[in-house]
C-alpha cells in the first residue's frame, strides 16, 4: 500500500519563505533603515539586500470636517488620514491636493527644521507620516538611525525636544532609534573619498545645517535659521504674491544661471534672496571657524552640498561666486554638489546606520 | 532585478497566490506600495487577482520568467507535431534573453514616492556599502 504524505496546512509567519524548494530558509535580509525628518519633507531610505529604496512624504497636512461619506471617500481612494475629534486630517501629498480644491494653504507640522510650537495637531500628523514611511519594525529592537539638526546660532530655540519627540514616535514603532546630525550625514554620504573630512552643507526647508569633521569626527556643527522658507516668504513679500506660488516655482523651473538677467520680478527676487542665504550661510561658517579652535590641515578642505535648496540649476556656480566674495579662514577645495540633493542626508544616515550594525554585529 | 520583477517572483514562488501582506513583509516595502505594483502587474496580465489583496502568476507571468532564462521552457509534448516545438525554438531565438525586461521601472511617477530608478538604486546600494565599510574603519580608529 502506498504510503500517503499527509500535508499539514502551512502556518506559515510574516517573515518566512513563500516557495515550496526555500522552505526553512528566510528570504529576509536584516534591514537597516535611515528617517530624515525635514521642514517640508520626509524621507526614508533602507537597505535589503544590494539595493536601496528610497521613500519620501510630504511633511504637511490638510483638516476637513469629519463625515462617514467623506471618510468612505478617502478609504476608497487610498488617501493618508487621521481622525481626530470630528476633524479628518489628510496629511502628505494629498493635502496640496485637498488644499488646492479648498484655496487654502496647508498646515505645517515642522517650523524653522523642528516641531512647530504654533501647531497644535503637528505630533499625531508627523507620527502617522513616519509611520507610512517606514512601516513597524519587523523586528523588535530593529536599528533605525534618524537625523537630527543642530542646534541654530542666530533663533533662540534648542532642538532637544524635537530630538526626544521623534526618538519616541520610532520607539513606539518598535524601532531602537539613534540621533546623528545632519551635517554630518551629507559628510557620510558626500565626502567618503575625502576619508569624511570636509565641510557637509544641509539646505533644507527650515534650516541650513552645517558640519565640520575630520576623519567622520565632528569638529563643530551648527544650524542657521534660514533656508528655502526663508527665501519663499521673502519673495513673497516683496513680490506681493502667495508662498504656495513661490515655493511652487522654485520647485519646478527655476534656473538660478538664467534668473539674474530674467525680466520676471519673481525670478530676480529668488536670485538675490539665495544669494544672500548663501552669503549668509558662508559668513556664519567663518564666525565659527574663528570662535572655535582650528585643526592643522594638510590639504584643502572640500564642501558638500545638499538639501531641496541646493537642487536647482545654477546653484553650484553661485554658491562658487559667493565663496569668492566670502574669505573663509582655510583653503577650500573641491565643493560638490550631492549627486541627489534630496535624499543625501538620509543616505548618509543609512550609512552611519549600516557601518554601525556591522561593527556591533 | 527591480522591485515589480521581484514582487513578481514572490508571487510565482507561492503556487497558490499570495496575500501582499505577505509580500509586504518579506521584500519590506508598504503594503499600498506592493498593492498598487500588483495592480501594474494585473494589468500586464503578468497576475491575476483571486480576491482582494491576494494574487497568483498568470501565464504570461511565467512567461516571463521563461523568457529571462530563470526556468526551462516546458516543451509540451504534441506528438507527430513536432514543427510547432522546432518553431517554438525559433521563436525563442528572435528574443533573447539579454533583451530589455518588458516591465519598465517607473517609480518615479508612483504616488508612494520610489523616486530613483531601478538601476540607480543598485548603483547606490553598492555605494553605501563601501562607504558604510570604509566609515567602519574609522570608526574602529
Amino acid at each position: 500500500m502506498a504510503k500517503q504524505k499527509k500535508y499539514k496546512k502551512s502556518t506559515r509567519g510574516p517573515n518566512e519563505s513563500l516557495g515550496g524548494r526555500r522552505e526553512g530558509r528566510s528570504l529576509v535580509a536584516p534591514v537597516v533603515k535611515g528617517l530624515d525628518v525635514g521642514t517640508a519633507f520626509i524621507y526614508s531610505a533602507q537597505k535589503a539586500g544590494p539595493e536601496v529604496a528610497f521613500k519620501k512624504e510630504r511633511n504637511a497636512f490638510f483638516d476637513i470636517e469629519h463625515s462617514d461619506f467623506t471618510e468612505d471617500i478617502l478609504k476608497k481612494s487610498n488617501v493618508k488620514y487621521a481622525l481626530k475629534g470630528n476633524r479628518l486630517y489628510i496629511v502628505g501629498e494629498d493635502a496640496i491636493k485637498f488644499a488646492n480644491v479648498f484655496s487654502k494653504n496647508t498646515r505645517r507640522p515642522l517650523r524653522d527644521g523642528v516641531i512647530s510650537p504654533q501647531e497644535e495637531d503637528a505630533l499625531p500628523v508627523i507620527e502617522l507620516i513616519i509611520k507610512s514611511v517606514l512601516g513597524t519594525s519587523r523586528s523588535n529592537g530593529e536599528l533605525i538611525y534618524y537625523a537630527v539638526p543642530s542646534s541654530p546660532v542666530d533663533a533662540d530655540f534648542d532642538i532637544i525636544y524635537h530630538q526626544n519627540i521623534i526618538k519616541r514616535f520610532l520607539e513606539n514603532l518598535g524601532y531602537q532609534a539613534k540621533p546623528i546630525n545632519e551635517g554630518l550625514s551629507v559628510i557620510f554620504s558626500e565626502l567618503a573619498k575625502d576619508n569624511f573630512t570636509g565641510i557637509g552643507i544641509s539646505l533644507g526647508g527650515g534650516m541650513a545645517n552645517v558640519c565640520f569633521a575630520v576623519m567622520a569626527l565632528p569638529v563643530f556643527s551648527f544650524s542657521v535659521a534660514r533656508a528655502g522658507d526663508w527665501i519663499d516668504e521673502q519673495v513673497a513679500r516683496v513680490t506681493n504674491e502667495t508662498v504656495s506660488k513661490i515655493t511652487a516655482i522654485k520647485e519646478t523651473n527655476l534656473n538660478l544661471n538664467l534668473a539674474e538677467y530674467s525680466t520676471d520680478k519673481i525670478d530676480q527676487a529668488l536670485y538675490i534672496y539665495y544669494s544672500h542665504l548663501i552669503g549668509y550661510v558662508l559668513e556664519q561658517i567663518k564666525n565659527e571657524f574663528e570662535k572655535n579652535p582650528k585643526p592643522k590641515l594638510d590639504k584643502p578642505l572640500p564642501i558638500a552640498l545638499s538639501g531641496g535648496t541646493a537642487k536647482p540649476k545654477g546653484f553650484l556656480p553661485m554658491f562658487k561666486a559667493e565663496l569668492e566674495k566670502t574669505k573663509l579662514p582655510f583653503e577650500v577645495g573641491e565643493i560638490k554638489l550631492a549627486s541627489h540633493p534630496l535624499f543625501s542626508v538620509v543616505k548618509g544616515v543609512l550609512i552611519a546606520g549600516i557601518a554601525e550594525s556591522k561593527k556591533s554585529s | 532585478m527591480n522591485t515589480e520583477f521581484e514582487v513578481l517572483k514572490k508571487i510565482f514562488q507561492a503556487r497558490n497566490g499570495v496575500s501582499i501582506k505577505l509580500i509586504s513583509n518579506h521584500l519590506g516595502f508598504g503594503v499600498d506600495y506592493i498593492r498598487f505594483i500588483c495592480k501594474k502587474l494585473e494589468e500586464k496580465n503578468l497576475v491575476k487577482s483571486k480576491e482582494r489583496d491576494w494574487y497568483v502568476i498568470a501565464p504570461r507571468g511565467k512567461g516571463e520568467f521563461e523568457r529571462r532564462g530563470l526556468i526551462k521552457k516546458s516543451l509540451r509534448k504534441k506528438g507527430p507535431k513536432m514543427k510547432s516545438s522546432v518553431w517554438q525554438v525559433v521563436k525563442m531565438k528572435e528574443t533573447p534573453s539579454s533583451q530589455p525586461s518588458k516591465i519598465k521601472p517607473d517609480f518615479e511617477k508612483t504616488k508612494e514616492g520610489y523616486n530613483l530608478l531601478a538601476a540607480q538604486k543598485l548603483k547606490i546600494g553598492k555605494k553605501i556599502e563601501k562607504a558604510a565599510a570604509f566609515l567602519r574603519n574609522f570608526r574602529r580608529v
